[in-house]
């Protein structure tokens, strides 16, 4: 069985546990709930150290990290274990966020009650996180797709074309829709619930006339896409049509639309009269969609679908829209002045109304089309209108507008005949009704006998409803159902004729809104793009919506300010001023009630999915249509703190503990103890001596990180990339835009392998070349250094150095690209001489060490010498205290009057903190005072091979914690076999104990020789190559493994020249 | 600090550890220092000697700069001190070859502690200048 582990929650304890676990081989999973690890803070250790142990654990080959993950469902039994993980999404790919932070830069939303943007860091992993909980219901709730919050969020800000933008993106008609939508967003938003939603229609409107007035210049747009090499017909320049059109053309397919009419925009522009819609506007959206390259043939009515595919399309698009208005069959209804309301409205549309001075108008409908029709009549001079239908459908604003304009409604009536009065129309005659129930979405109504009688009028226009025209396509019985009033199309959206699509009105089969429509057509587009290049259909809709409950709600409200406010509406003009002519009715918000009312937004999301941090995302980590992932782990073991009863009734789990980090090693104790476990631990394999290679002649190359313009802007990487070729020691030169992520890893081994290349010096943000986690690390450089091998314990034969040119040069001089440049040449330069001749020992890997000093009287010594000694180890106890510990050659020495103790590392078990206080007194290490007293330094991972029980802790957990800790740091130590250290030159050393004195860790020892004489040696698996003993070796002797005087000379030759 | 007065070079010798956390500080906080001054990363200062210090002046630089961690905090225990020591012994040596004292200039270095780096090197960017 897989010998895994999973540990939940990064506790210090679970940090620790993890971090023992992992050194003595094991396969951990760490479980987070939150997007960072460490939340709850590391308190035992040091501040200085905080930053650098969770790198050191998120580096650690053999950790998982499973941050935003919960722990579903535990089962099975101990030993064998099976956990299913949810992952909800971070949106940023850890993989790619280089931490600049331009996206937060961008980012309109804080998220309510918090100093934090929508997206944000706070801490390790230190990538950006998205706090987004679902999509916000208005966006949501959108036919068309579009980012609603997003664009209310972009408007608080006075960000009115990244707004415009961002609708255009969903809806490329926003002057249409930001004054006659149904506003389904403003019926869902949480605000509702609350007073009254945020007026999102008439921000839209604000934000199509605030871009008509830009007036930005039109540009014919080169998309640069690939070419798909497939074309597609579009039947009709509605809504459908033309939205399905510009995805189809961003898509790289060739489009070409027909229209039977003589201008674009189906109903938008034929159907809704212009004191309504500006036709200026919506011509000029129709101009910028036409211009992303789609050809239009206006004035054509297709009726040869076959010859179109045989003309080379390679599907085509049925989107021509429900035109035909309804006009029921009963007496006299076929005399002339029987109107139909869409006839009726493309006159007026196009200029061309009715005179209908001194006529008596009866427009019979009750939707939005009727109450148009009903404006235009007026507008058109008519002496009376009316509006008779059984029941009103028509939007309250549209009824409101109808009514200040003194038109009248009546309604609850069901149309009997017409009556003539010679060969003029004299009325209609109707009868009451009442409103009944609904059946099958239709509403009926029970006609009251006996109410007949007539509403006179001499023109009526008919507004009852459209259908749609089929009569162009093939005439076949599979092709159109329903007696010709719908259709037929699968999911597809396809109709059983191969390659012809149908979408929007004409696919519904009724009158629905722009936004549906639009809706439709991108939905068209995505299933034609499938069709014509396999590539997935995805569905965005299925992300689910946030809902705030009350409490929420109310304390957003409460959290801002700008929140708390009314809704404003836009005025429109007087009713003395409209009715003789087509002016615009309503008017726009002025910018500072715009501003208001988008600053009543809640942010749901609170991610508004505005897009802004994508766009500056120069690394491309962003996506915010991620989704929540399920993870199946089988496992040896479950660490933690709790187990909730819904996750694993009865699942025996080890206890993690307390807060402490030595808890965390306790636990790490009990498993080992689990036989099955322990015969897991893979065997100690002992690394071979790797003799470095540094001073051979090989094959160099450079490698240039631009880190997406943070260094290319400051320094010319260009000019260095290309005299860089020249310099005697490069043999290839490369420029990248990120050599941190996984891309720039994957180039950077492609150009290595291409050029065979044997060591490359990598000028980026990183700084060394070491299996080491300094203070100035990041998550970036770990992961860098992860992928190209620094951590992988058998390094390839590639030889890895790099050089700090961002933080070093590029950001310390801004002002100057020329010295900036400069200074990044001669770092460079300089940091080629360091790949020079040096010396890296030889020799034999020494014993690990074996043996244990416990001192103390505590409890916790007990526990800890039966878990050592369980561990394979040799233990030797004392309680007494008045010995003087010295560090000697890596080893403890404890030295009583009656004789010396030995032994290679040591552990601290007093019963109080007076007794630690007493112990510390007689050790002489250097700066003691902060080993014993203060967080926990022995928990460093540079450590001493010395672990505390601390006696505050349960003795138990104390003793095996210390026991287990100490374990796994004898484990881990092979690895460093690989690292650097300091190497005594045996016939130089005069032995004088020099480096013994000024080695902060005690390792240089005194050996004989066999001659009598003696030398100095440095273990070389626990020395740091700090340096100092070589700097202060008076004969010269001692060698860094890093850092020798040649390879300082020749650093300072190069700066220096 | 003008760039245009000065001509030679400042080294600055720091650590891997706050030494260099420092430098990196002002770089990530987008101060600014001369271009004439360029940072060496050693494992640790303990490896400073005064071999390397006046091997460094020998070879043309107007000052060295020693960055090490803040007095208690060396990462290696004993290599901020023995820096220390190195430093005092190298001036005294400076002095007797005809140097100014303030070319060579030493500090306990912590993180947040760029505001002192940058003044130390304003005094021997001044000393360092030809009198």
């Amino acid at each position: 069985m897989d010998q895994e582990i999973l540990i939940i929650g990064s506790s210090p304890a679970g940090l620790q546990a993890a971090a023992n676990l992992a050194d003595l081989g094991l396969t951990v999973h760490l479980v987070e709930r939150e997007p960072f690890l460490g939340q709850g803070g590391l308190k035992d250790l040091p501040d200085y150290l905080e930053n650098t142990r969770l790198l050191e654990i998120i580096k650690h080959p053999r950790v998982n990290i499973w941050t935003n993950t919960e722990l579903l469902k535990l089962t099975g039994k101990s030993g064998d274990l099976e956990a299913d993980l949810l992952q909800h999404p971070r949106f940023v790919d850890l993989k790619k966020c280089t931490a600049c932070g331009d996206c937060v830069d961008v980012c309109p939303i804080q998220i309510p009650g918090t100093a934090l943007k929508a997206i944000y860091f706070g801490g390790q992993p230190d990538c950006a996180v998205i706090a987004k909980s679902g999509i916000s219901p208005c966006s949501s709730a959108c036919p068309a797709g579009i980012h609603v919050q997003g664009y209310v969020a972009l408007v608080r800000e006075s960000r009115y074309q990244e707004a415009y933008d961002l609708i255009q993106e969903a809806l490329p008609f926003p002057s249409v829709c930001g004054r006659v939508c149904n506003h389904l967003c403003e019926a869902a938003c949480s605000r509702s619930q609350l007073d009254q939603a945020v007026n999102i229609m008439a921000l839209k409107h604000y934000l199509a006339d605030w871009a008509f007035d830009q007036q930005p210049p039109r540009q014919i747009k080169d998309l640069g896409r690939p070419r798909s090499g497939k074309s597609i017909a579009v039947i009709g320049a509605g809504p459908a049509g033309l939205t399905a059109a510009r995805d189809l053309a961003r898509l790289g397919h060739r489009v070409k639309i027909y229209d039977a009419n003589h201008e674009p925009g189906g109903m938008m522009r034929m159907g809704i009269p212009p004191h309504r819609v500006s036709y200026q506007q919506l011509e000029w959206e129709i101009a910028a969609l036409l211009d992303e390259g789609i050809e239009m043939q206006l004035n054509t009515r297709v009726t040869d679908i076959p010859g179109l595919f045989e003309k080379g399309f390679n599907a085509v698009l049925a989107a021509a829209g429900a035109g035909v208005a309804l006009k029921p069959d009963i007496p006299n209804s076929d005399h002339r002045d029987n109107w139909l309301s869409l006839d009726f409205l493309k006159r007026v549309s196009s200029g061309r109304g009715d005179d209908l001075t001194g006529r008596s108008v009866i427009v019979l409908g009750g939707g939005n089309v009727a109450m148009d029709a009903a404006r235009s009549c007026l507008r058109l001079g008519a002496e009376d209108v009316k509006i008779l239908c059984r029941g009103l459908r028509a939007s309250a604003h549209e009824l409101q507008a109808v009514r200040e304009e003194g038109i009248e409604i009546i309604q609850g009536r069901v149309f009997q005949d017409i009556r003539l009065n010679g060969k003029k129309i004299e009325g209609v005659f109707c009868l009451e009704a009442e409103v009944g129930e609904i059946v099958n979405g239709k509403r009926h109504f029970h006609v009251l006998p006996g109410t007949d009688h007539l509403i006179p009028g001499d023109l009526l226009i008919w507004a009852l409803g459209q259908r749609i025209d089929p009569s162009f396509l093939p005439d076949s019985d599979d092709l159109i159902l329903d007696k010709g009033w719908q259709v037929k199309t699968d999911e597809h959206f396809m109709t059983p004729l191969e390659g012809l699509f149908a979408a929007g009105d004409f696919r519904v089969g009724k009158t629905t809104f722009v936004v549906d429509a639009v809706g439709e057509g991108h939905r068209a587009a995505r299933r034609i793009h499938h069709y014509l290049t396999g590539e997935p259909d995805q569905v965005y809709e299925l992300v689910p919506s946030v809902v705030l409950d009350q409490q929420e709600m109310e304390f957003r409200l409460e959290m801002s300010k700008p929140a708390q406010k009314e809704r404003r509406s836009p005025s429109s003009i007087p009713v003395n001023q409209r009715l003789t002519n087509f002016q615009l009715v309503d008017l726009a918000l002025t910018e500072s009630q715009a501003l208001e009312e988008a600053g009543r937004c809640l942010a749901c999301g609170p991610c508004s999915e505005c897009m802004a941090c994508v766009e500056v995302c120069e690394p491309g980590a962003i996506l915010h249509t991620a989704s929540s992932s399920t993870r199946r782990l089988r496992l040896a073991a479950v660490l933690a703190d709790e187990m909730p009863l819904s996750v694993g009734e009865g699942i025996d789990f080890i206890q993690l503990g307390s807060e402490d980090s030595l808890a965390g090693s306790a636990a790490a104790y009990r498993v080992l103890m689990d036989p099955q476990n322990r015969s897991g631990i893979p065997p100690l394999q002992l690394f071979p001596w790797i003799q470095s290679a540094r001073g051979e002649t090989r094959k160099t190359g450079l490698i240039l990180c631009r880190c997406g313009g943070e260094i290319s802007s400051a320094i010319n990487t260009t000019a260095l990339h290309q005299e860089a070729i020249d310099w005697p020691e490069i043999d290839y030169s490369v420029e990248l835009d990120f050599s941190c992520t996984d891309q720039g890893a994957r180039s950077i081994q492609e150009i290595v392998r291409e050029n065979q290349l044997e060591r490359i010096v990598l000028a980026a943000c990183s700084c060394c070349s070491l299996d080491q986690v300094c203070f100035s690390c990041t998550y970036q450089r770990t992961r860098c250094k992860d992928n190209l091998g620094v951590f992988s314990h058998l390094k390839g034969t590639l030889e890895l150095e790099f050089v700090n040119i961002r933080e070093q040069c590029a950001w310390v001089h801004p002002r100057s690209r020329a010295k900036a440049t400069k200074s990044a040449r001669t770092l460079i330069r300089s940091t080629l001489a360091r790949i020079q001749p040096g010396s890296n020992g030889g020799g034999s890997l020494p014993a690990l060490p074996k043996s244990v000093l416990i001192v103390g009287k505590g409890a916790s010594a007990n526990f800890c010498q039966d878990a050592l000694v369980s561990l394979g180890l040799d233990v030797i106890r004392s309680e007494f205290m008045t010995a003087d510990i010295v560090r000697v050659g890596g080893r403890y020495q404890a030295s009583w009057p009656e004789g010396d103790l030995l032994a290679d590392c040591l552990i601290l078990a007093p019963g109080s903190r007076a007794e630690l206080d007493h112990i510390s007194r007689s050790i002489k290490l250097t700066s003691q005072q902060e080993l014993l007293s203060g967080p926990r330094i022995d928990l460093d991972p540079l450590e001493y091979g010395l672990v505390i029980c601390p006696p505050e802790l349960d003795p138990e957990i104390s003793g095996q914690g210390a026991a287990a800790h100490l374990f796994s740091w004898i484990r881990s130590l092979p690895v460093r076999i690989s690292q650097p250290s300091a190497v005594v030159h045996q016939n130089r050393c005069r032995a004088c104990g020099t480096c013994r004195e000024i080695c902060g860790y005690g390792i240089p020892e005194k050996r004989l020789q066999a001659d009598g004489g003696a030398h100095a040696y440095i273990n070389p698996l626990l020395c740091k190559d700090c340096g100092t003993c070589a700097a202060h070796c008076p004969s010269g002797a001692i060698n860094p493994g890093s850092h020798s005087v040649d390879e300082l000379e020749n650093i300072l030759n190069r700066i220096l020249v | 600090m003008s760039d245009q007065k000065l001509e030679k070079k400042v080294i600055v010798f720091c650590c891997n550890w706050q030494g260099f956390r420092t430098l990196e500080r002002i770089g990530a906080d987008r101060r600014t220092y001369s271009s004439m001054v360029y940072p060496l990363r050693l494992a640790c200062l303990g490896r400073i000697t005064p071999g390397i210090i006046l091997k460094t002046f020998e070879k043309g630089a107007a000052g060295v700069y020693l960055a090490g961690c803040p007095e208690s905090e060396c990462r290696h225990q004993t290599g901020n001190q023995a820096a220390y020591q190195v430093f005092q012994e190298s001036r005294a040596l400076l002095k007797l070859l005809g140097y100014r004292e303030e070319q060579l200039q030493f500090a306990f270095l912590g993180p947040d502690d760029g505001e002192r780096f940058l003044l130390d090197l304003e005094i021997i960017l001044t000393a360092g200048e030809p009198a």
